[in-house]
Order: structure tokens, then sequence, then C-alpha cells
């Protein structure tokens, strides 16, 4: 090879290497693809069965294209849409909703990466449920502090699945407007506990559930997060239908070994006067057949 | 000393009260049982609707069509059942009344739709290893 097949050899590999340097942020916008034509073609069909103009038809599918583009999950926004479109809402409103999810899913995955737990490739559940937990009112600081506290608290690293799963806990806890602090540490102590994302799930559910009985003092994210501590699993929690309630310190439970003063003999009662004798009835006289054929 | 006489117990009139009981928790017991169950051959959806003309349910599970998941009527029992095969997680759903979108009465939980309606909640737990 000459010094010119060399030097184009040369520029070629740097030209792979370059795309190659490139290739992660490529492989994570192609792994979502765009609303596949299939499916393009059900929404505009289903748009026009519903009366809505090709032109709106197409504003729909517009942030699912943008969304695919980022490598977001498209498949919810779909959803969405044909949701929309079926129940008969206004394509506008239908627009707004799914321009809010996208924007949703958007935060969560920018989240997951700023923490580095993004998603493995295929994989959208964690952006999926975070993105739920963010529109149930979750904030992205919320989900930093719970991830710093996991962190702290749990000797393995906390997984994207976990984190989003305690979030979307988080969430369902706060829609019983109980305290945030509490909550978060009622799920940290769940990540810690090693429950799976569905649990935490779970958890959430059940104390939204109970919300009355959270709000009334009857049961306490205190008390949750204690049994969770003791390493009640999420089937025990709530085994009968009732959420675990505060455990007393020990300091301020009688101590069992300690002899009670023994009680004061009863007064003996006085003997009760015997019953007089109930006299004889007299004898009803027979009921008439009349009266009863009916 | 003044005796007191009391009525012997009605027994027999009693019994339309005990009746009224049993059919109140009965109904309870009913109304509970509207919501979807998850068994080991799927989702079982069931609705009370017995004057219905027809009954489906639509959700994330099948793209929110109106008509490919529709519940068949169980004439002695006056309800609309289903069930639907769906994988673990979370599907949300509503039911569809002779064409008009109806809330589950009964659900795990609920979410807002968007579009001023609720969502139903089913959760299919993974199944254990």
């Amino acid at each position: 090879m000459n010094t010119c097949g060399r030097m184009r050899a040369a520029w070629l590999a740097s030209l792979c290497l370059a795309a190659g340097g490139l290739l992660p942020g490529a492989a994570r916008a192609a792994a979502q693809p765009p609303v596949a034509p299939a499916d393009r073609d059900a929404i505009v069909r289903l748009a026009a069965e519903r009366g809505v103009t090709v032109e709106d038809a197409e504003t729909l599918l517009r942030p699912l294209d943008e969304a695919g583009a980022k490598g977001l999950p498209v498949a919810p926004l779909a959803n969405k849409v044909r949701e929309g479109l079926v129940k008969g809402a206004d394509p506008r409103r239908i627009d707004t909703v799914v321009r809010q999810m996208a924007g949703h899913l958007g935060a969560a995955d920018a989240l997951l990466r700023e923490m580095n737990l993004s998603a493995p490739p295929g994989r959208d559940e964690p952006v999926v449920l975070l993105a739920d937990a963010l529109s149930g009112g979750v904030t992205s600081n919320e989900v930093r502090e719970l991830r710093r506290q996991a962190q702290t608290a749990g000797t393995t690293p906390l997984a994207s699945d976990s984190l989003a799963g305690a979030a979307k806990g988080l969430a369902l806890i706060k829609s019983a407007s109980l305290p945030p602090a509490d909550a978060t540490a009622v799920m940290v102590e769940a990540v810690r506990h090693g429950y799976r994302s569905h649990e935490m799930l779970e958890l959430g559910r059940q104390v939204k559930r109970h919300e009355r009985d959270y709000r009334d003092g009857i049961a306490s994210l205190r008390g949750l997060r204690e049994a969770i501590a003791r390493g009640e699993r999420p089937d025990q929690l709530f085994a009968g239908g009732r959420p675990p309630t505060v455990e007393r310190p020990a300091e301020a439970r009688p101590d069992p070994a300690v002899e009670r003063p023994t009680r004061p003999a009863r007064p003996e009662t006085p003997e009760r006067p015997a019953r007089p004798e109930r006299p004889e009835r007299p004898q009803t006289p027979d009921r008439p057949e009349a009266g009863r054929a009916r | 000393m003044a005796r007191l006489d009391y009525p012997a117990l009605p027994m027999r009139r009693l019994w339309p009260l005990f009746a009224a009981l049993l059919v109140t928790n009965a109904c309870a017991a009913a109304r509970s049982s509207l919501a979807p169950l998850v068994t080991p051959a799927g989702v079982r959806f069931v609705l009370e609707q017995p004057d219905a003309h027809s009954v489906a349910v639509a959700g994330t599970f099948n793209g929110w069509s109106p008509s490919s998941h529709t519940l068949r009527l169980d004439g002695a029992r006056k309800r609309w059942t289903l069930v639907v095969a769906l994988p673990p997680g979370e599907h949300l759903f509503m039911y569809v009344v002779d064409g008009a979108w109806l809330t589950p009465p009964d659900a795990d939980d609920y979410v807002e739709d968007g579009f001023g309606a609720r969502n139903g909640l089913v959760v299919v737990p993974p199944a254990e290893r």
C-alpha cells in the first residue's frame, strides 16, 4: 500500500472511530422508532371516522414523532391519542394531554440519565413509570432526594426500576395528602429491604386505600416504616385489610417481667333471693282456621 | 314484688327483618365482587347492567377498542362477564355500555383520563418464580 493509500485508510479508520463515538446516542434514538406506519394509518383512519380532519390528525401525530426522535417511548402516547379519539374528545384537548404526557416522559428520561440510571435499551417501563410518578405530583427534586436517601441507606446500587417504583409509590401516598417527607422515608425503607417495583406500587396504593386511617391517626407512616424495617413483607403489611399501627417504644411498654401488684379481693356479692316460680299460663284457645288460610 | 310480664318473642314476625339483613349483606358482597378479578386464566371483568344490549371493555390493553372485547351476559345472574388474558402490570380500562363510556363501578384504583372522565385500573401482579 502506498502513502496515499495508507492516508486514505487512516482517514477512513478515524471516520469509523468518530462514528463509533456517536453510536450510543444514535442507538438510543434508533431504539424508539417513530410511529409505525400501520399505527399511523390506524390513527388517521380512526380520526377520519370521528370526523377529525387530516390536518388535525397530523397535528396529533406530531408529538409522537418528536418523542420518537428523542428516543422516548411512543406506545403510551399513541395509546392516549387513540383513547382521546374513541372517547370523542376534542382534538385540541387530545393534543394538550399528549404533549403533557410527552413532557413527563422527557423529564423522566432526563432524570434517569442525570442519575446514570438509564433503562436498558428496549425497556421503557422505568421511564413510563417515572413519568407517571411525575404526572401524579412528585417533583424532580423529590425523586433526587428519594435516590439520595436510598443510595445512602442501601448496600446495593439502586436500579432504575426500583427508583421508578418508589417514585410512583411516593406519588400515590402524596395523592392521599400525607406528608411527603414521611412518605419518602417509607419508600426508602422499602427500597432498602429489597421491595420490588410492583410491591412499592402496591404499598403506595394500600396507603391511599387507607387514607382516612392515616389522616385520622389510626395508622401512621412511621408505623408503616417501622414495620418494613422489622422485615415485614408487602403481603404481611396490610394483612386482614388493616394498616400496621405504631409500635410503642420499649420504654413506654410495661415490662412483663415486673410483677403486677395483686388485685384486692372482690367483696363477696350477696346471694340473690330465689326467683318466685312463674305461674302457669292459661291455655290459649285454638285459633280459628279461617284466619290462616292466606 | 311487681312482676314484669314480657311478651313471648314473635319469631315469626321477625323473619322479614332477618331476610332484609341477609339481602343487604348479599348485595354488599355482590357489589364488592364487581372489581376485576385476577384469575389464573386472566382478568375477569364483571358488570351489572341487566338492561344493556351490549357491553364491552376497552383499555390500554386493546388500544381502547370499544368493540374488540365484548362481555357475555350471564342470564341467570344478570351480569356481563369476560375473562381477558393480560400481561403483568397496570391496565387502565372503561366499560362501553350500548356505545356509552362508563367508569367501572369498582376497580383497584382510578385515574383521571384527561378528557373529563375517570379510568379504572386493574393491577396484574407478576407471576411468582
